[in-house]
C-alpha cells in the first residue's frame, strides 16, 4: 500500500515536470508565432496578462488561506521578483525571441542555472565543485555552438 | 551575413544572456521570499501580477496604440504563451511538493530541447533550425543537469 502511494506521487510528479517542461518549451514559439505583428513591449505584457489569470487561480485553489494572511514586507519582495523577473527577464528574452528565433534563444535563455549557480558562489558563500566546473564548460561550450552559426 | 544582420543577431544574444542573468538574480530572490514570506506559488502569482502591473505601466502608450489593431490570432497565440509559461512555473512547483527535485529537474531541463522540437514543426516559414542550434542546446541541457547535481 505504501509503496503503491510512493509510485503514484513518482508519477504524478513526472507528469507535472512534464508539463513544466511542455509549458516552458511552447511558451517561446508560441510567441515568436504571434509577434509577427506587434511590438516586444505589447507581447510582454499581453503574455503576463494570461500568466497572472492562471497562477492566480492556481495560487487560491491551492492556498486561500495563505494568501490572506501574507505579511505587508511579502508584498515589496514581491514587487522586486516581478521587477527582475517580467520587467526586465521576459521582456529581454521576447527581444531575444524576436531577434534570433525561439530555438536560438531558448537554448542560451536555458543557461539560468548557471548564472543562478555562479551568484550564489558569489552571496551564498557555495563552494565550486567538480560537476559545477564541468558543467559550466559545457555550457559555454553549447552556447558558443548556438551563436556561432556561420 | 551584412552589418545589420550581424548586429541583430549579436543584439539579440545579448539580450538572451541578460534575461538569463536576471532569471538567475529573480531565483536568489525568490529563495529569500520562499525561506521567509510564503510557498513558491504565491510568491510566483503575485511577482507575475505585481510584474504585469509594472510592465502595462512603463509600456501603457505602445499596448494602448497597438492593441487596438492587434489581430485576433496574435492576442490567442500570445495569450496562449502567458498560459503555457504559467502552465510551467505552477507544473514546476506542484512537481517539487509531490516528487523530489532530482526528478523534476532534469525533466524540466529539456525544455529548450522541447522549443526546438515545436519550432522545427510550427515555426518552418518564421525560422530555420539549424543542426548546431539542436548540437549546442543538447549540451547546454546537459551541462544545466551537471550544475543541477553539482550545487
Amino acid at each position: 500500500m505504501i509503496i503503491y502511494g510512493i509510485k503514484r506521487r513518482l508519477i504524478t510528479g513526472i507528469l507535472l515536470s512534464l508539463m513544466a517542461a511542455l509549458g516552458f518549451g511552447l511558451s517561446a514559439v508560441l510567441v515568436k508565432a504571434g509577434m509577427s505583428s506587434v511590438s516586444v513591449k505589447t507581447a510582454t505584457v499581453i503574455s503576463l496578462i494570461s500568466s497572472t489569470v492562471v497562477t492566480m487561480i492556481v495560487a487560491f485553489l491551492l492556498h486561500y488561506e495563505e494568501i490572506f494572511s501574507l505579511s505587508p514586507v511579502a508584498f515589496i519582495w514581491f514587487i522586486l521578483a516581478g521587477l527582475i523577473t517580467f520587467l526586465g527577464g521576459r521582456f529581454l528574452n521576447f527581444h531575444a525571441i524576436s531577434l534570433v528565433g525561439a530555438s536560438k534563444a531558448s537554448a542560451v535563455v536555458s543557461a539560468t542555472p548557471l548564472f543562478a549557480a555562479i551568484l550564489a558562489v558569489i552571496f551564498l558563500d557555495e563552494n565550486i565543485g567538480v560537476m559545477l566546473g564541468i558543467g559550466t564548460a559545457m555550457i559555454v561550450f553549447g552556447i558558443t555552438l548556438v551563436v556561432i552559426q556561420e | 551575413m551584412n552589418e545589420t544582420a550581424k548586429k541583430i543577431t549579436y543584439y539579440g544574444f545579448l539580450f538572451a544572456v541578460c534575461a538569463a542573468f536576471l532569471y538567475a538574480l529573480s531565483a536568489l530572490v525568490g529563495k529569500k521570499i520562499t525561506d521567509d514570506f510564503s510557498s513558491p506559488m504565491v510568491a510566483s502569482a503575485f511577482s507575475i501580477l505585481f510584474g504585469l502591473v509594472a510592465t502595462g505601466s512603463v509600456f501603457f502608450r505602445t499596448v494602448s496604440k497597438e492593441a487596438r489593431y492587434l489581430s485576433g490570432r496574435s492576442w490567442v497565440l500570445i495569450g496562449l504563451s502567458g498560459c503555457a509559461s504559467a502552465l510551467g512555473v505552477s507544473g514546476w512547483y506542484l512537481a517539487l511538493n509531490v516528487t523530489q527535485v532530482v526528478v523534476v529537474a532534469p525533466i524540466v531541463a529539456v525544455y529548450p530541447l522541447i522549443t526546438i522540437l515545436a519550432a522545427s514543426l510550427f515555426l518552418r516559414g518564421i525560422e530555420k533550425v539549424t543542426k548546431k542550434t539542436v548540437a549546442g542546446a543538447i549540451i547546454v541541457v546537459i551541462g544545466v543537469l551537471f550544475v543541477g547535481f553539482g550545487t
